[in-house]
C-alpha cells in the first residue's frame, strides 16, 4: 500500500464568473521513503493539491470529488478536529516564504517551543531540549536559539522551518517551492539536507516546484501538471530522458542549462488555459503542435504504458521523444 | 576586440551610508557604509550580450542603475562611445539615455496598468521626439510592436491586464526599442516568466541583437541563462568582479574558487549527469564589514594566508580570461 495515494481528486474554487477547475481529476501516488516531485507551471494547481492534502484550503476551495488514502485512510472524510491531529504529526508542510513564516518578533527558540507544545504533551523545558536537537539534526547551531529571525540568513531561515516540519516525526513533508527565492548554493545545501533526512528517517517527500532542474536532482519520481491535470508521471530517468507527452517533452526542452551550448531552445506557443472553460478535449491541445481532431474533442485517457508510467495523450503510443545524450543537452 | 567599446567602466564604485541609531551614532562617529559596488571595469563590445552575474546582494542591479545614471556613483567612470557620461549635465544625460533603454524585472509593475499597450510604447516618443507628427509615432510603436512579435491591430488598444506575464515582457521590450537604442540593459528579464515562455523571450533578445546589431548588458542570478544567451560574463562577489571572460571559458574551465563552487551547485535538468558538487561554508558575509584581503577568502577551500592580508587584483590569467584570485585554479 502507499503511503499516499490521490485518486480522481477534483478541487474546485468558487468565484463570481463560475468554478475553477484547479486540480480536475488528478491521481497518483507517493511510496514510503521516496521523494515525488509535482511540477508545472504556475496556475497549473500544483500548490492546491498541497493545500488540499493539508485542508488548509481558502473557504472558497472544495473538494469535489475524490480520495486522498493516507495510510490506507481517506482524508477527504474526516473532520476539521480529526484532521487537525494528522496535520503537522503525520503530515507536515514547508512553505515558500520563510521569511513571512516566522514571526519577527518572538526569539526562534520561543517560536518552535510555543509550535512543539501545542502539538506534543510536552513540558517547557523538554520542548527546549526538542528544538535544540531539531536545530542540530538540520544543521544548525543550537546556542543561536535565542536568537531573532533577521539575526538568521534565509537559507538558515529555511532551516527552521524544516526543524519544525520535523518536529512530530511525520511521515510525509510537502514542501512548497522550498528553496525558491534562494541563492544557487544555499538552494543547493537545502536540497541535500532534505535529502540526507529523506534518508536518515525514512520520510517521505512531496516536492512541489516550477523549477524542473530541481526536480531532476532531488526527486525519485516527478509528475508533471498541466492546467489542473497530471500529463505525464514516471521515474525522473524515464521523463527526462523518453517522455511520452508533448507538454512534458516541450517543457523539458524549453529549460536552459549549463551543460548545454549552441542549439536553440523552443518555445511553447501561447500561454496555459484559464480553469473557468478549459478548453474541450484535451487541455494543451491548442498549444500542441502534435495535436488531432480526437485531441480537440475528446479528453484523453490518464493511462498505464509502462511500469510506474502513466501518460495522458492520444498519442503517447505513437509519439517518441527521446532526448538523447546527457551532456549535449537538448 | 576591435574598435573602442561601446561602453567602458572604470573603477566604478557606489557606497550606500547606513543610517544608524541615535545612540550609536554618539558612541561612534565613525560612518559606514554598505560597499555594494566596489571597484569594478569592464567594457561592453558593441553587438554582444554582455552578463553580469551574480548571488542576491553582489552588487549586479546596483551596476545596472549606475550605468543608467538613475543613481550617482561615489567614484569612477563611464564612458559611453568613449564620452564620460559620469560628468554629464542632466541634459546631456537625457540624449544619452535615449540611447540606452532598460527593461525590468517584473512585468506586472512596469506597466502602467490604465495605460493602453500603444500608449505606453508611445510615451517616450512624446517626451524625447516631440520633431514627430502622430502618424510617423504611430508608424514606430507599430513597428515595435512587430519586432516584438505582437500583431499591433491586436496588441495596441489592450490593457496590460488583458495580457499574459510574457506579452507584458514583450511590450516592456518594445517601448524600450521604440527610440532606436543601441544599448539595452536587461535586468533579470525573464525570471518571472514561466519556462514555457521564457524561452520566447530570450530568443527574442537573441533575434533583436542580431538583426539591429544591439547590445545587451543582461543582469541575472540565473547561469543557464547566461550560457544560453550570453558572450562575456563578469561573476560578482561582494561589490567586486572574481572572474571575467567569455561564456564558454568561464563555464568550462572556471579558475576563480567561487565561480567553480557556483558553477557546481547550478542544477541541471537531466537526471542522468551525476556531479559532484563544491560545499563551501558559510553565507555571503554582511556588506558592511567586509573581510579584509581577498573578500571570499571566508568560505574559500583553497584559502592561504596571503588571501585575508591583500586583496588580489583582477588579472588576465588567459587571454581574455580575467581572474581575482591569488591561486587561480587551472
Amino acid at each position: 500500500m502507499s503511503l499516499l495515494e490521490i485518486d480522481s481528486l477534483k478541487v474546485y474554487y468558487s468565484t463570481r464568473k463560475g468554478w475553477v477547475k484547479a486540480v480536475d481529476g488528478v491521481s497518483f501516488n507517493v511510496e514510503k521513503g521516496e521523494i515525488v516531485g509535482l511540477a508545472g507551471e504556475s496556475g497549473c494547481g500544483k500548490s492546491t493539491m498541497a493545500f488540499t492534502i493539508m485542508r488548509l484550503l481558502p473557504p472558497e476551495g472544495r473538494i469535489i470529488s475524490g480520495k486522498i488514502l493516507f495510510d490506507g485512510e481517506n482524508l477527504v472524510e474526516k473532520s476539521e478536529e480529526e484532521m487537525r491531529k494528522i496535520r503537522w504529526r503525520k503530515i507536515s508542510m514547508i512553505f515558500q516564504s520563510a521569511m513571512n513564516a516566522l514571526n519577527p518578533v518572538l526569539s526562534i527558540e520561543r517560536q518552535m517551543v510555543d509550535a512543539i507544545r501545542a502539538h506534543l504533551p510536552m513540558t517547557r523545558e523538554e520542548a527546549v531540549e526538542k528544538a535544540k536537537r531539531l536545530f542540530e539534526m538540520v544543521g544548525l547551531n543550537p546556542d543561536r536559539i535565542k536568537e531573532y529571525p533577521h539575526e538568521f540568513s534565509g537559507g538558515m531561515r529555511q532551516r527552521v522551518m524544516i526543524a519544525m516540519a520535523l518536529a512530530a516525526d511525520p511521515q510525509l513533508v510537502i514542501a512548497d517551492e522550498p528553496t525558491t527565492g534562494l541563492d544557487v548554493i544555499t538552494q543547493s545545501k537545502i536540497l541535500r539536507l532534505m535529502r540526507d533526512l529523506q534518508k536518515k528517517l525514512n520520510l517521505s517527500i512531496m516536492l512541489i516546484t516550477h523549477d524542473l532542474a530541481v526536480i531532476a536532482e532531488t526527486c525519485d519520481r516527478v509528475a508533471i501538471m498541466y492546467a489542473g491535470k497530471i500529463v505525464e508521471y514516471s521515474d525522473v530517468v524515464t521523463l527526462f530522458t523518453c517522455p511520452r507527452h508533448p507538454y512534458a517533452y516541450m517543457l523539458i526542452s524549453a529549460f536552459p542549462s549549463i551543460k548545454s551550448k549552441g542549439r536553440r531552445l523552443k518555445e511553447i506557443k501561447g500561454s496555459p488555459p484559464g480553469l473557468i472553460n478549459p478548453p474541450p478535449g484535451c487541455r494543451f491541445n491548442p498549444r500542441c503542435p502534435y495535436a488531432i481532431e480526437k485531441c480537440r474533442v475528446e479528453e484523453p485517457p490518464y493511462i498505464k504504458i509502462g511500469k510506474g508510467h502513466f501518460v495522458a495523450c492520444h498519442l503517447a503510443e505513437k509519439l517518441d521523444f527521446s532526448i538523447g545524450g546527457s551532456s549535449h543537452g537538448w | 576586440m576591435a574598435g573602442e567599446p561601446l561602453l567602458k567602466v572604470e573603477n566604478l564604485k557606489k557606497y550606500f551610508p547606513v543610517r544608524r541609531g541615535f545612540l550609536s551614532m554618539l558612541l561612534s562617529k565613525k560612518e559606514l557604509y554598505v560597499k555594494a559596488v566596489d571597484g569594478i571595469s569592464f567594457s561592453v563590445n558593441e553587438g554582444e550580450i554582455f552578463c553580469l552575474a551574480g548571488e542576491s546582494g553582489c552588487g549586479k542591479t546596483t551596476t545596472a542603475r549606475l550605468i543608467l545614471r538613475l543613481i550617482p556613483p561615489t567614484d569612477g567612470k563611464i564612458f559611453y562611445k568613449g564620452v564620460d557620461i559620469t560628468s554629464l549635465k542632466k541634459r546631456e544625460i537625457r540624449k544619452v539615455r535615449q540611447e540606452m533603454q532598460m527593461i525590468f524585472q517584473d512585468p506586472y509593475q512596469s506597466l502602467n496598468p490604465r495605460s493602453r499597450v500603444f500608449d505606453i510604447i508611445n510615451e517616450p516618443l512624446e517626451i524625447n521626439r516631440k520633431d514627430l507628427d502622430f502618424k510617423e509615432k504611430q508608424n514606430l510603436v507599430f513597428k515595435a510592436l512587430e519586432d516584438v512579435r505582437l500583431p499591433p491591430e491586436e496588441y495596441a488598444n489592450k490593457y496590460p491586464h488583458e495580457l499574459s506575464g510574457g506579452e507584458r515582457q514583450r511590450v516592456a521590450i518594445a517601448r524600450a526599442l521604440v527610440l532606436n537604442p543601441r544599448l539595452i540593459v536587461a535586468d533579470e528579464p525573464v525570471s518571472m516568466l514561466d519556462a514555457s515562455i521564457r524561452v520566447g523571450v530570450l530568443n527574442l533578445l537573441l533575434d533583436l541583437r542580431s538583426k539591429y546589431n544591439l547590445t545587451l548588458l543582461y543582469i541575472t542570478h540565473d547561469l543557464a541563462q547566461v550560457r544560453y544567451i550570453g558572450n562575456h560574463l563578469a561573476i560578482m562577489y561582494l561589490g567586486k568582479i572574481v572572474e571575467m571572460g567569455s561564456v564558454d571559458d568561464i563555464m568550462e574551465k572556471p579558475m576563480h574558487p567561487y565561480t567553480q563552487a557556483l558553477l557546481s551547485n547550478v542544477p541541471i535538468p537531466d537526471p542522468t549527469i551525476k556531479r559532484r558538487k563544491i560545499m563551501i561554508k558559510g553565507e555571503i558575509p554582511d556588506p558592511v564589514n567586509l573581510p579584509p584581503g581577498c573578500r571570499f577568502h571566508p568560505r574559500c577551500p583553497y584559502s592561504q594566508r596571503i588571501c585575508s592580508e591583500k586583496e588580489p587584483p583582477l588579472i588576465e590569467v588567459d587571454k581574455n580570461h580575467y581572474v581575482a584570485c591569488h591561486f587561480p585554479l587551472r
